[in-house]
């Protein structure tokens, strides 16, 4: 243990004394964050809501009243016909249409713009969540609103607290992918592994020590970012940070091994770069980073489907924009996992110690 | 890798001296069909600086490499301060220090912390007075605080010594150590390697300078493509060469250092931006012969001179070829 906790900690010291290395790691995404939260200051977004049928029953009534009161919401009124039409115009983020079922029941059938990249989906499920709460208030044991209730996004959501996961992913990925796989090619490079091969400290606890700064590295990132979200550019966390904390490393390890892959494959320095930037490149845009996933075109989703960052992307964003938990994001927590082993095989099967072949 | 299995497991090919501390026999390595390394047997004892010296691509590398374990032997045996090398690669880098050629080490780390961290990771004192003791030891004081890029090429050398010496090993492999560094420099490195054998360790070094084999190693291994052509001390070897010895002389105009080596008593001869050189085992006959070689050429020789024999003649004597070319 005690050669591995000196490795480390010369790690750690390394990775602070190297200026570069800690500008992309920490204010190239920090400039993101403050440059989308200043564009985007105030921008409480007010969602606009068409609602119609608010006269079908006396329920249906109080429900759009309490709408109208309600923070966040930018709710008119009108007949069924003219809000659709309103929505299609792009005047309206989401539309409820109201109608009674009995005079104990009615139904809210909510229409939105799948169009909408920024805020089509965010509406929708902030309505969702405001029609469940009124149900709840209502009555405890099922209300009098029939709502098809699945995805709950909470209310009040800014473009900034969307904007913070993708970036806090962004940055694990190159920290993880780019920081450790031109470590690793330069350390060869230079012969400084073959140095290391010349201790009795093996390969094996040589790696862990790397993980294991690179870990620190990934969790200082995630605390400073969310940090500066929440006191700078009001970003709202209103998930566990322990769940998030959990997601970060889970998402660190993935992207981590794909770097050792990279060092593994890649010749040289230049390589390596070429390599890491050629995958993460498209995966920033692909992967839900800056925009919702589904606003993108119909033949791009299968492509996105396989983009590693998209997961972790998802799954921090549903641990704090919504109050997500662990099991929740099984399928997000998998892929990474399996990113993870996968890569780190294929690591170990390419691995070599030194430059030139011999 | 080539199919020949390593036989490491036969320590009957090893003839155990009381005092050795490295036995290495029949150590082959090929890549291809290139024999780097060519049946090597060597014997280094306990406590003398031994040197291999050899031009570049004479295997002198590859063969340290085998020895620290680092490399596979493709056949042959290697036996360091008891342990089987081949058959335990791991165990023998606990008693072993090594420099390798590059001293390429981590950026963003002092002196100081890069002899603490190495000492740590070859399981060696990491106590801050055995660290600043480390430092002193190899006259790094006013540099324990610099990154190794603030170091020049003497004091990265003199660096990557200590870092090899954390363990308090007591083998040393230094592989080039003074490649590359000013004449001071060098001489500085000599007495710390003198010192560090004088403080009982045993040091294995590799060289291309005959001069500093002949100053520093107390034994000597001559090594030309792969084999080992001579192994004793500087001074045997030299008079093994009986009265041979050097002639020099500067010559205008162009001169065919082949007629010049084809003299009586000649080994050979270069004739090199106007120096001639010409290695003899008979001084008189060939330094008679040269000057009425001159006289019937109408060629004046100047700055004559004849000096005793050095390893550079070994070497020619046995390959017949300088160990510069």
């Amino acid at each position: 243990m005690k050669p591995l906790g000196y490795m480390l900690r010369a790690n750690l010291k390394m990775s602070f004394r190297n200026r570069t290395a800690l500008f992309w790691n920490l204010a190239f995404p920090l400039i993101f964050i403050l440059l989308f939260g200043f564009l985007f200051r105030g921008g409480d977004i007010s969602l606009r809501v068409g609602v119609a049928g608010h006269d079908a029953s006396d329920i249906a009534g109080s429900i759009v009243a309490d709408m109208q009161a309600a923070e966040g919401f930018d709710a008119t009124i009108g007949s069924a016909h003219d809000e659709l039409r309103a929505l299609q115009d792009g005047d309206r983020n989401v539309v409820v249409v109201f109608d009674a079922l009995s005079d104990e029941r009615v139904r809210a059938s909510v229409y939105w713009d799948e169009s909408d990249p920024q805020f089509g989906q965010i509406a929708l499920s902030a309505v969702r969540q405001y029609l469940l709460e009124a149900n709840v208030a209502f009555s405890e044991d099922g209300g009098p609103i029939d709502i098809d209730v699945q995805a709950i996004q909470a209310t009040g959501i800014e473009y900034i607290d969307f904007l913070v996961p993708g970036i806090l992913a962004m940055s694990l990925m190159n920290s993880g992918m780019i920081g450790l796989a031109s470590a690793f090619v330069t350390y060869r490079e230079k012969g400084i592994l073959r140095r290391i091969r010349a201790t009795p400290f093996p390969l094996s606890s040589f790696i862990t020590a790397r993980i294991l700064s690179q870990l620190v590295i990934s969790v200082a990132q995630a605390v400073v970012l969310v940090s500066v979200g929440i006191l700078a550019v009001g970003l709202t966390v209103r998930g566990n940070l322990l769940n998030v904390l959990v997601m970060v490393i889970i998402g660190s390890l993935g992207f981590l091994s794909l770097g050792f892959v990279i060092s593994a494959f890649a010749r040289n320095q230049e390589t390596a770069d070429s390599l890491a930037n050629g995958i993460s490149f498209p995966m920033l845009f692909l992967s839900g980073v800056f925009f919702p996933i589904d606003a993108a075109p119909g033949w791009l989703q299968p492509i996105m489907r396989i983009m590693p960052l998209r997961y972790l992307v998802d799954g921090l964003r549903n641990l704090m924009v919504r109050d997500g938990t662990l099991p929740e994001q099984w399928l997000n927590i998998l892929v990474m996992l399996a990113t993870g082993v996968v890569g780190f095989l294929l690591a170990v099967r390419f691995f070599r110690w030194e430059s030139s072949a011999s | 890798m080539s199919g020949a299995l390593a036989c490491g497991r036969h320590p009957s090919t090893i003839t155990s001296q009381p005092d050795a501390v490295i036995e290495i026999a029949g150590l082959v390595k090929r890549y291809g069909s290139f024999i780097a390394v060519d049946s090597v047997d060597l014997t280094v004892i306990r406590n003398e600086i031994f040197g291999i010296l050899g031009p570049n691509g004479a295997g002198k590398t590859t063969t340290l490499e085998m020895v620290e374990g680092l490399r596979r032997p493709d056949s042959g045996t290697i036996r360091v301060a008891g342990i089987d090398v081949v058959a335990n690669p791991t165990a023998v880098k606990r008693v072993i220090g090594v420099q390798l050629q590059t001293t390429a080490l981590f950026d963003y780390l002092t002196a100081w912390e890069l002899i603490e961290l190495f000492a740590a990771l070859c399981g060696g004192d990491t106590s801050r007075r055995r660290v600043d003791e480390l430092v002193s030891m190899v006259a790094l004081e006013e540099k324990s605080g610099s990154h190794v890029n603030q170091l020049s090429g003497g004091q990265r050398q003199r660096l990557s010594i200590a870092l090899s010496i954390v363990n308090d090993p007591e083998v040393l492999f230094l592989d080039e150590p003074t490649t590359g560094l000013d004449p001071q420099a060098r001489r500085n490195l000599w007495d710390l390697i003198r010192e560090l054998r004088d403080a009982g360790k045993t040091v294995v070094m590799t060289t291309h300078y005959m001069e500093e084999a002949e100053a520093l190693c107390d034994r000597v291994a001559v090594m030309d493509r792969g084999r080992i052509i001579a192994v004793d001390t500087p001074r045997s070897l030299i008079q093994s060469l009986g009265e041979s010895a050097t002639i020099r002389a500067r010559i205008d105009g162009d001169v065919d250092a082949s007629l010049i080596a084809a003299l009586p008593g000649a080994l050979g001869a270069e004739f090199i931006g106007g120096q001639l050189t010409v290695h003899t085992e008979d001084v008189p006959a060939t330094l008679m012969a040269l000057l009425l070689f001159a006289e019937e050429r109408r060629m004046r020789l100047e700055n004559l001179a004849s000096e005793r024999a050095t390893l550079e003649d070994v070497f020619l004597a046995f390959t017949g070829r300088s160990l510069r070319e």
